[in-house]
């Protein structure tokens, strides 16, 4: 079979329903060739309520990046969000077989089923299992333990699971626009690969993700995924709450909160108004102290509550990376310096790291998702490559070599 | 305090301190008759009744009725639930003899079908008559079942209430999630059944076994009083030092608690503990410690307690709490019109009772959960785009209510 050198990233978020066309080229690079978007129906808090509106939505950005990019895809790479996703740590260990010593891939393989023997709720399923590090015989801190000499095997991982009928209403709804799913991924994984790169990931990092619906959370430590999940609270929120709070209908409220709201600390007291331009509003002007109360105060419980969550405290002193802002609402005024006063350590908001393709993509921190996806899908496959040419040698040099 | 009894009491330590028994009416209500009979290997009163003579040959309960030899001919009730009603008539004396001399009895049924909607209200009628106090299990259809029988069900589960003293409602929709949207629909109906199975299996645990501390009869019949309460149920066991913990969060992980967060939505909640002799206090305040975690400051915990020799090591926890329709719950507001004979009431102050029509026909919760519903109009209100959707609950509180009405910040 040829090499499969599309990689189409697919978002159902709750804002936009984004596609993403990127192809390999023959050195090996990824090069984006189209992209397509339509704003989001049927989508709540990051999951599908209406899968019909949402197969519509689908089949407008398809066919816009196919388009753009002048071919026809069959297949994508689905990012999954919602409350559902849970993440955890942890350890699996096996003994190796007697008959040998050294450790083979199949006892990698073998070490990472049985850290997948956690109780999960009946009716969630696994997504990822990301080693964290590998124990030989209790030694710490082995990074590929292949080849070693060893008689146990450990290893610790970030396991996310989620549930079933949730994200199984995603993949029906890609199967509704004619879509094979070749590959799902968590937003939050999707998010770091556009973001974050290896040595990032080892100085530590957190990538929050605040789309529309969701917050999406990965936290980074010493080159591994440490922590993960997603509060089904997001820009919506903020919307809704400025709409409540200032009585402005949701159009007015979402204008509010992209062209005025400002959540650095201190915004709170400015003075000054905001003249809606409305006719049809009764109430005129809008005081920007209040509308930056509103805002701060959503903005910065969704920090304080994932600060909690995590546990930020123990891992602070290893976040040299500091903290990564992404999605949508990452947009808003001031909240790299609201992100900063809550967790205590620096903070920015964050594009997807350029690849070839429309720079656009790499302007805006409302492209990560999409942009991680096809990443993903790209490193995904160089793994499966990778084993398979392993493999190749092993067995080559096996034969030549007696006693391996 | 209903009177339970106490002959018989200290005679073997599994011996019921109830004499209870489970009716299964209808295909589902055999169906839950089945899973019990897989899981609770004791002596269980377990009796089959059906108008379909095909599906009562194959229940394996010990006791079998057929239900209107002449009305249905040993066929089923052809989704007639009047054709049930009739059925059940028929056997009327026969039904109350069956109940005699048991002082709980259950009864189960999938409603919106025939048998189930028709029979079982009436079966729960001669129960009574024979002096039992009556629990009814039922579960209303999927969505996917047509209006029709949701309506059949809504009628059937309204009757029911009336001749049981608390009915523990499912929703088959809630619970066919564990199946998936892509199963067969029998593969969600199995999922469905076996989780009943287990609930029922709870209650007789709960009310039937004795106990460290006994939850009485009406304690539970207090909390799932009314025909308009869902029930939401939750179950886990583990074993090792670290057990409590362990069994508890399995318990809140169950198909309808939502990870402990539904519990903040429902009033009165009760805890049951079951484990061997060497069950500790510091266990059982774990447990506590951790539903109350998922709880609203006003709602009451109603803990019972039971200790089984038979158990090596093993912990096990169940939680089972009721929401009431005039609660968040979207899904229960499509049985509210369908209840026209009860006329809502004048609201006669503001604040007393505003979402509550039904509110006369329940007797006043103990302290404050009443204040509970007072608030929940000013809720939805506040909600926003939110309304009609399932509520973001972290540490008990509704993140879809604005940030800064909860932090109580004043704008102007």
């Amino acid at each position: 079979m040829a090499r499969p050198n599309l990689h189409v990233g697919l978002e159902i978020g709750t804002t936009k329903v984004a596609a993403l066309i990127a192809e390999t080229r023959s050195d090996g690079l990824l090069r984006i060739i189209g992209y397509g978007e339509a704003p989001s129906r049927g989508v709540r808090k990051g999951e599908i309520v209406d899968i019909a509106k949402v197969a519509l939505c689908l089949n407008e950005a398809v066919a816009e990046a196919e388009e753009k990019a002048d071919r026809e895809i069959t297949e994508v790479v689905a990012a999954i969000t919602g409350s559902h996703l849970v993440g955890l740590n942890n350890r699996g260990g096996i003994p190796i077989p007697e008959d040998r010593d050294e450790i083979e891939e199949e006892d990698v393989q073998d070490v990472e089923q049985s850290a997948l023997d956690v109780s999960i709720p009946q009716g969630n399923v696994f997504l990822h299992t990301m080693v964290q590090r590998f124990y030989v015989d209790g030694q710490e801190g082995v990074a590929s333990p292949l080849g070693m000499l060893g008689r146990q095997l450990e290893a610790e991982f970030h396991i996310i699971h989620g549930t079933k009928t949730r994200i199984q209403n995603n993949l029906r709804c890609i199967h509704e626009a004619n879509l094979e799913v070749s590959n799902v991924a968590v937003s939050a994984v999707a998010v770091a690969h556009a973001v974050l790169d290896q040595p990032q990931k080892e100085a530590g990092a957190l990538v929050i993700d605040i789309g529309g619906g969701t917050t999406d959370y990965i936290l980074f430590r010493e080159g591994t995924v440490r922590h993960s999940g997603v509060l089904a609270v997001g820009g919506d929120h903020v919307t809704n709450d400025i709409s409540i709070g200032l009585r402005v209908p949701t159009k007015q409220a979402e204008k509010l909160k992209v062209d005025h709201a400002d959540v650095a600390p201190g915004a709170t007291a400015v003075r000054g108004t905001i003249d809606l331009e409305d006719p049809t509003y009764a109430g005129g002007e809008i005081e920007r102290r209040v509308l930056n109360m509103v805002t701060d105060a959503r903005v910065r419980e969704i920090f304080t509550l994932l600060k909690r969550r995590i546990g930020f405290e123990r891992h602070a002193p290893f976040i040299g990376g500091g903290i990564l802002l992404t999605g949508g609402t990452a947009e808003l005024k001031g909240i790299a310096a609201l992100a900063s006063d809550v967790f205590g350590v620096p903070a920015r908001v964050a594009c997807a790291n350029p690849i070839m393709g429309p720079s656009t993509l790499f302007e805006s921190p409302r492209f990560c998702t999409v942009v991680g996806l096809v990443l993903y899908s790209q490193a995904v496959q160089d793994a499966l490559e990778d084993i398979s040419i392993f493999d190749r040698v092993r067995r080559k040099i096996g034969r030549m070599i007696p006693g391996l | 305090m209903i009177s339970l009894g106490t002959s018989g009491r200290m005679a073997s330590p599994m011996a019921p301190v109830v004499a209870c028994k489970v009716v299964g009416v209808g295909g589902a209500g055999l169906k839950i008759l089945e899973g019990l009979a897989l899981a609770e290997t004791g002596a269980l009163e377990l009796v089959a009744m059906h108008t379909d003579a095909q599906a009562l040959m194959r229940s394996s309960a010990p006791r079998k009725m057929q239900l209107g030899r002449d009305a249905a001919k040993g066929l089923g009730a052809g989704g007639s639930p009047a054709l049930g009603e009739s059925a059940a008539h028929e056997q009327a004396d026969a039904i109350r003899a069956e109940c005699e001399g048991a002082q709980v009895v259950i009864v189960c049924a999938g409603l919106g079908g025939g048998t189930g909607s028709g029979a079982a209200p009436v079966v729960a009628h001669e129960a009574r008559k024979a002096g039992a106090l009556v629990i009814g299990v039922a579960t209303l259809p999927f969505a996917g079942e047509g209006g029709k029988r949701h309506e059949q069900a809504s009628t059937s589960l309204a009757r029911l209430g009336r001749s049981c003293a608390a009915v523990l409602c499912f929703e088959n929709d809630r619970m066919g999630e564990i199946a998936g949207p892509g199963a067969p629909l029998a593969e969600a109906f199995a999922a469905a059944s076996a989780t009943l199975a287990s609930a029922v299996g709870a209650v007789l645990r709960i009310v039937g076994l004795p106990s460290v501390l006994q939850v009485g009869l009406d304690e539970f019949v207090q909390i799932f009083r009314g025909a308009d309460a869902r029930c939401h149920f939750g179950q886990g066991a583990a074993s090792g030092p670290d057990r409590a913990r362990l069994a508890v969060e399995a318990a809140l992980q169950g198909p309808m608690l939502e990870a402990g967060s539904m519990l903040s939505r429902t009033g009165n909640v009760l805890v049951h503990i079951a484990g061997d002799p060497s069950l500790r206090l510091e266990e059982m305040q774990a447990v506590l410690a951790e539903v109350s975690r998922h709880l609203e400051p006003s709602s009451q915990v109603f803990l019972g307690v039971a200790t089984e020799p038979r158990a090596e090591d093993a912990l096990a926890v169940t939680v089972m709490a009721a929401t009431h329709s005039g609660g968040a719950h979207a899904a229960d507001e499509e049985f509210e019109p369908q209840e026209p004979e009860v006329a809502p009431q004048p609201v006669p102050e503001s604040g007393e009772k505003p979402s509550k029509p039904h509110g006369g026909k329940r007797p006043a919760k103990r302290g404050a959960p009443d204040q509970q519903q007072e608030e929940l109009p000013l809720d939805q209100a506040i909600r926003g785009r939110f309304k009609n959707l399932d509520p973001t609950m972290v540490d008990g509180q509704d993140l879809d209510i604005p940030a800064y009405i909860r932090m109580r910040l004043r704008l102007k």
